[in-house]
């Protein structure tokens, strides 16, 4: 949401740097606490590429807010949007903690 | 009505439109909203029908007595009886206002970008400075007026259309689909936010200072209902906006980066940052009120002298109170402890010592002997009754729902 908002001159590029900020040490958070999970290797597996996936887009969403660059943001928003959707989808497939 | 009265009635119900709504009220809505949709607007309005009973009790028994609680309170019950709840008012206040001062430097984060414990400092002296040079009718009316741009949730919730079979679903109290333990550590900190100690200790020391009598005893019934009816439509409007503009887009709260996006749909060019300011503005009018509120208690537990509108010479250990309390709460937020995790703990925790700060307050509104013929009647009894029985209850769960729903 805060791509899209910022490529719509909703927010400024400082919150779109802090949200991700926030966002990446979060994502930081999970991973570990994923890699000490007693979940079958395969999900484990699955969500740290999920991860990492969500990690390399905020990254190039930040990068592109800092250079105005706003079609690659709207291009690493997207990207953005259909690894919730993936990580909607993981969370069914695993069920319940 | 005099047109004294009808002003001050006036002022009153702005002030509680304007400072009901702060840092707990808006965390726990847009949490509410984002995980759980409409589905706990039943904790919100019971939380307000409460208060108002609540802030009409503490406004009457200001009027017709002339004192303040805390201070008949230590008179009537013994300075031992009302050390406890002291202490743990004392504390509550301390954890509020540090929960505000985070709002406020949080609300400066998104501004400027700057991480809000370099605002600590800075605003606390902001807060201090307000309070040292203001009088108490310049705090009450300013920051209640400013704080009146929190309406923006309003209008954003009639902007995106509620659906009024939900709306009308979530008054009642349901059981969750999801999160059970989210959701009940969600409705216990809606109750402590919008049941807030500080505010009914604060109202009758207020009524003191604007030197009501008994003949004020409607103007007080009208600011309770109006002003805290009014107030909590903000809360439901925030609950609403988050609910039509986080929910739907599985945004959850748990970090005011999220929060701060609810009136980007409504307003998209300005609603970053009316957030921003509505967060600054009623964190401000939060935090004046909880340092008063809390030199306020501890000037009338140990007798001293107290007033905002008094030279600060007159009532030395009064301004020492507030002024210690401003920088000791800024330190959490210096220290770098999550602004809205302390704020969700902090409601959780006014819920928890609810008991404690309500019963002798409840058990003095019966004093005939001082109160005559405006001590409470049945329906105020019965509210109290049940105010009594739920505080006892949300003490028991709290402890455990902060472990169950905070994991």
């Amino acid at each position: 949401m805060t791509g899209e908002k910022w490529i719509a001159n909703g927010v400024p590029t400082s919150f779109v740097k802090t949200t991700w900020q926030s966002a990446r040490e979060d994502l930081e958070q999970t991973a570990q606490d994923a890699a000490q999970s007693k979940a079958r290797p395969a999900v484990r597996e699955s969500l740290r590429d999920l991860i990492s996936q969500t990690r390399a887009a905020g990254s190039s969403l930040r990068q592109a807010a800092e250079a105005n660059d706003r079609p690659g943001a709207q291009l690493q928003a997207g990207r953005l949007a259909a690894l919730r959707q993936q990580f909607e989808a993981w969370k069914k497939s695993v069920g319940p903690p | 009505m005099n047109m004294k009265k009808a002003t001050q009635l006036a002022l009153g119900i702005v002030t509680g439109v304007g400072g009901f709504f702060d840092i707990g009220n808006l965390a726990t809505s847009a949490q509410a909203g984002a995980s759980f949709r409409l589905q706990l607007l039943w904790a919100l309005a019971l939380g307000t029908i409460l208060v108002i009973f609540l802030i009409e009790m503490s406004g009457r028994f200001a009027a017709v007595s002339g004192k303040a609680l805390p201070d008949a309170i230590r008179e009537h019950f013994g300075f031992g009886f009302w050390l406890v709840p002291f202490l743990v008012l004392t504390l509550v206040h301390v954890l509020v206002l540090a929960s505000e001062i985070g709002g406020i430097c949080f609300a400066l984060h998104l501004l400027t970008g700057l991480r809000p414990a370099v605002w600590a400092l800075p605003v606390a002296i902001l807060v201090w400075l307000f309070l040292w040079r203001s009088i108490f009718s310049t705090i009450e009316n300013s920051t209640s007026l400013l704080g009146l741009l929190a309406l923006g949730f309003v209008v954003a919730a009639v902007q995106h259309h509620p659906p009024s079979g939900e709306l009308l679903a979530g008054m009642l109290p349901s059981l969750p689909h999801h999160d059970p333990a989210k959701y009940w550590l969600i409705a216990v900190s809606i109750l402590g936010s919008v049941m807030a100690p500080y505010l009914f200790y604060f109202y009758s020391s207020g009524a003191v200072e604007d030197k009501w009598d008994s003949s004020y005893v409607g103007v007080n019934r009208g600011i309770a209902f109006l002003g805290m009816g009014f107030g909590s439509l903000i809360a439901f409007a925030a609950i609403v906006v988050a609910a039509l503009v986080l929910a739907p887009r599985g945004i959850e709260v748990d970090d005011y980066h999220q929060a701060a996006m609810m009136l980007t749909d409504a307003f998209p060019f300005w609603g970053f940052i009316l957030f921003a300011a509505i967060m600054a503005i009623a964190c401000l009018g939060a935090g004046i009120e909880v340092s008063l509120s809390m030199a306020y208690t501890t000037a009338q537990t140990f007798g001293w002298n107290w007033g905002e509108d008094l030279n600060p010479r007159e009532d030395a250990r009064f301004c020492l109170v507030y002024t210690g309390a401003i920088f000791l709460s800024s330190l959490l937020i210096l220290f770098g402890i999550d602004p809205l995790k302390l704020t969700l703990f902090t409601m959780a925790i006014s819920a928890f010592v609810l008991p404690f700060v309500a019963i002798p307050f409840l058990l003095l509104m019966n004093d005939r002997k001082l109160l005559k013929e405006h001590a409470n009647g049945w329906i105020s009894n019965t509210v109290a009754a049940f105010l009594l029985v739920l505080s006892i209850v949300l003490a028991v769960v709290t402890i455990p729902l902060v472990f169950l729903g905070g994991s």
